[in-house]
């Protein structure tokens, strides 16, 4: 016994030393966490850097032009996201705030930005208003963002068109035989409609409509019809004719659309968290990561998932800092923050392997309000 | 315990976590995002190389200051032990 006590006490040491790290890394999300002021006003600098920047798809080199887009679509969108948590959390933000998100809609509206759906579908999404054509991957993102902007900033310039986005896409969920809608043609994912989700029940709260027979069904179909009865994940991809499964359970999927849900549907999106905890969420040491796949299921990475490491998503470990603050899991988001923070190298406010998008998405997630503020009024 | 080995642990902790800080700053300045997140293989070689330099510097760093910590704690618990060790004093006798 005698023998083992250094062994013992180094491997102690080891550990200690592992959960300083951990601490140290994820000390500035407890003020994330608790929603403080200056924290908040830190990332948003952060993000101002990018808004002033007036990036380009080519400011994404991703090598295909649609990722290239789609990135720079899905920069803008978390950071007008974030703008806006943070302003109806501080209404002192909202001046500033809701010039910034008007800033954001602009460079997400401009023709190259629009380039990649108009590529994919073979017209301009804003000059097929009132078309057949849904074009999920552009509008339901913008509507989500237009929406926000609309709710913080009612006089914004872009609330005319947010009327008009929204009209086209309620006229093609109404058609929806299967509750979902094409993202690009042939193409159906789960996750980007929840975007159109959450963009609607948003929508609904700054014009003072009611979508919310369209919104209850549309949740209720996503909930019924789209989830692995496993495990409670959504399925990543399914076929735009039928809606059969193309695509299993996912975290990268679930997350997201838990995320987006949560402006329409509180529950659901709890529901969503509940079922990552249960099958994704892991903590070893202080550290927190959130697998790609459920247990006993495996695959590759892909543009989704970002790289899948033993297992571990790095798209869906961001994702879940947003769940856990929504509803109340101040561990998993202390420790998640603090994995983001080490192997995402935070320096200055900026995370130095995540550029735009990777600070986007971490100042929507780490502003991410609680979920009742958006339950029904 | 070996103070010298003690002093030796410190600076390669000190010099991998100056090897991170430089890392860090140029992943920003190079723009590295998206490097290992991309699905494509047309990012520049550079913003790769740059990216793993830094992962892998800081996962250096981080498991050298948890070995440092463990290998000092085990010393000096072994150096702890040892006078109070019955089989050791006969031996040095």
């Amino acid at each position: 016994m005698r023998r083992a006590l250094p062994l013992l006490a180094g491997a102690a040491a080891f550990g200690l030393v592992l959960r300083v790290v951990a601490t140290s890394c994820g000390w500035p999300a407890r003020a994330l966490y608790d929603g403080e002021l200056e924290a908040q006003r830190e990332v948003a600098r952060a993000m101002d850097r990018w808004v002033e920047a007036d990036l380009t798809p080519d400011d994404f080199s991703t090598g295909s032009a649609r990722f290239d887009g789609e990135w720079l679509l899905v920069t803008g969108v978390s950071a007008v996201l974030g703008y806006g948590q943070s302003a109806l959390a501080h209404p002192e933000l909202r001046a500033l705030h809701a010039e910034r998100m008007d800033d954001a809609l602009d460079a997400m509206l401009a023709e190259r930005a629009r380039a990649f759906d108009a590529e994919a579908w073979g017209r301009d999404p804003l000059d097929d208003l009132g078309s057949e054509r849904p074009h999920v991957a552009f509008l339901a993102y913008v509507s989500l963002a237009a929406a926000m902007t609309r709710l913080v900033h009612p006089r914004s310039r872009h609330a005319a068109l947010e009327q008009r986005i929204v009209e086209h896409l309620v006229a093609r969920y109404e058609a929806a035989p299967h509750g979902l809608c094409e993202t690009y043609p042939g193409e159906t994912y789960p996750t980007d409609n929840t975007a159109f989700f959450g963009a609607l029940a948003l929508h609904d709260r700054a014009s003072g409509e009611d979508h919310s027979a369209l919104l209850s069904r549309l949740t209720r179909t996503l909930d019924q019809r789209y989830r692995d009865p496993r495990t409670g994940l959504l399925y990543q991809h399914v076929d735009a004719e039928d809606g059969a499964i193309l695509d299993g359970p996912r975290g990268s999927g679930t997350g997201l659309a838990a995320y987006f849900v949560g402006f329409a549907s509180p529950a659901l999106s709890r529901s969503l968290y509940d079922s990552m905890r249960a099958h994704l969420v892991d903590r070893t040491l202080g550290f927190g990561t959130t697998r790609e796949y459920p247990t006993g299921e495996g695959g590759f990475g892909d543009v989704d998932s970002g790289p899948v490491i033993f297992g571990q998503g790095v798209s869906v470990t961001g994702f879940t800092l947003a769940l856990a603050r929504m509803h109340g899991d101040r561990d998993t988001f202390v420790a998640t923050y603090a994995t983001a923070a080490l192997v995402g190298g935070r320096s200055g406010g900026h995370f130095a392997l995540g550029g735009p998008l990777g600070d986007g998405l971490l100042f929507a997630f780490t502003t991410a309000l609680p979920a009742e503020r958006w339950e029904a009024p | 315990m070996n103070t010298k080995h003690v002093v030796l642990r410190s600076v390669a902790c000190l010099a991998l976590f100056a090897a991170d800080q430089i890392l860090v700053a140029l992943a920003v300045e190079v723009g590295v995002a998206g490097a290992l997140l991309s699905p494509s293989s047309a990012v520049a070689l550079e913003a790769f190389a740059v990216a793993l330099a830094f992962l892998a510097c800081r996962a250096a760093l981080v498991l050298s200051l948890a070995s440092a910590a463990a290998w000092t704690v085990a010393d000096a618990v072994r150096a702890l032990l040892r006078p109070a060790d019955p089989t050791a004093e006969p031996a040095r006798a």
